[in-house]
């Protein structure tokens, strides 16, 4: 007789412990009517039916779009990263050659005021322009 | 007859954007799903849902998955992680000792044994109901534990399949499956034990 006991955490349901062993130690013999028992129960353990059509209505769902927020979002950021990389480009080739150029004192006030235009005039256009006056009887 | 794609094949197809080869991928693999959701979970009601969840979460990954490793592992994998994950948000339960149980189930273990010493023949409302049992024993085991019995015992998958499922070592998953099996045993012996007991007292 072997005397160690048999190790049943050791064995797969399927295999039978020595017989003689069995045959002569007690303890053995009761551990394994309750393995084979425990055995049973997995075996008989029963099944779960996949419904109709479940593949198909899988693949389906699956095929739709994601209407997560999180997949929202990375939808409506994949649009605006090519518009915002394009407006920096835009902004910062702008704003460089602006600065490149840069005006002098006197050209800053060309910009906001207009500069005036002198004419040419004698005396005799003053003169002329006098006579021009309303008649007298006319002056309130 | 044109010959069955390889797993690998279908993976590709399905990313390259082909509709009918993630349909195939589900159909060879909807029956390990639901069985493993089943017998972890044990209640049938939940099982569709889940393996649903299952799928879409197994096509949405699908780009990130090594063809060079099993899909069955990986998709046992991504079933085992959202039944753990499910379990998880269930707010914790009392573990369930076996002597927890109540005094109606451990006589209908005891009834069991005795139907299974005699081989008689079992209904399938007596599979159903030796089911539930066996799950009640089952919640006793840790977690992680009683997902690789469910995996070996109840789908048969190998330690190297379990070991890939349960992101561990092979040794580690033969360790869970034999600290199962012992608990599983003990608590058994304790109730047929103490219910013999009671009939000889």
């Amino acid at each position: 007789m072997t005397k160690e006991h048999i190790p049943f955490e050791e064995l797969e349901f399927e295999d039978t412990p020595d017989p003689s062993h069995l045959k002569d130690c007690e303890e053995c013999r009761k551990g394994w009517e309750i393995f084979s028992f425990l055995g049973f129960q997995v075996k008989s353990a029963p099944q779960v039916d996949v419904p109709p059509f479940f593949s198909q209505r899988v693949a389906r769902l699956a095929e739709t779009p994601m209407v997560s927020f999180a997949a929202l979002f990375q939808r409506v950021a994949q649009q605006l990263i090519p518009v915002f990389v394009a407006v920096v480009l835009v902004s910062s080739f702008l704003l460089y050659s602006f600065t490149e150029a840069e005006p002098a004192i006197e050209d800053y006030a060309s910009i906001f005021f207009e500069e005036p235009v002198l004419e040419d005039f004698s005396l005799e256009d003053v003169v002329d322009s006098l006579g021009v006056l309303p008649e007298e009887g006319l002056i309130p | 007859m044109a010959e069955a794609k390889t797993d690998a094949q279908l993976v590709k197809a399905t990313v390259e954007g082909d509709p009918h080869a993630f349909e195939e991928i589900v159909e060879r693999y909807q029956r390990l799903v639901f069985s493993i959701i089943y017998h972890y979970m044990g209640r049938r009601n939940e099982v569709e849902d889940l393996a649903q969840e299952v799928f879409l979460k197994v096509f949405r990954a699908l780009n990130t998955f090594d063809a060079t490793r099993p899909l069955k592992s990986w998709i046992a994998r991504i079933t085992a992680n959202t039944c753990l994950d499910e379990i998880r948000k269930v707010p914790k339960r009392k573990v369930r000792v076996f002597a927890d149980l109540g005094g109606d189930e451990e006589s209908k273990i005891e009834y069991f044994y005795e139907r299974f010493g005699q081989q008689s023949a079992l209904t399938e409302e007596d599979v159903e109901e030796m089911f539930q049992l066996l799950e009640k024993l089952m919640e006793r085991l840790n977690r992680k534990d009683k997902m690789a019995f469910v995996l070996r015992e109840l789908e048969g998958l190998s330690y190297p399949e379990i070991a890939q499922a349960l992101e561990t070592s092979e040794l580690a998953a033969r360790i869970r499956v034999s600290r199962s099996k012992r608990r599983l045993q003990k608590g058994l012996e304790d109730i047929l034990y103490s219910g013999k007991k009671r009939i000889d007292d």
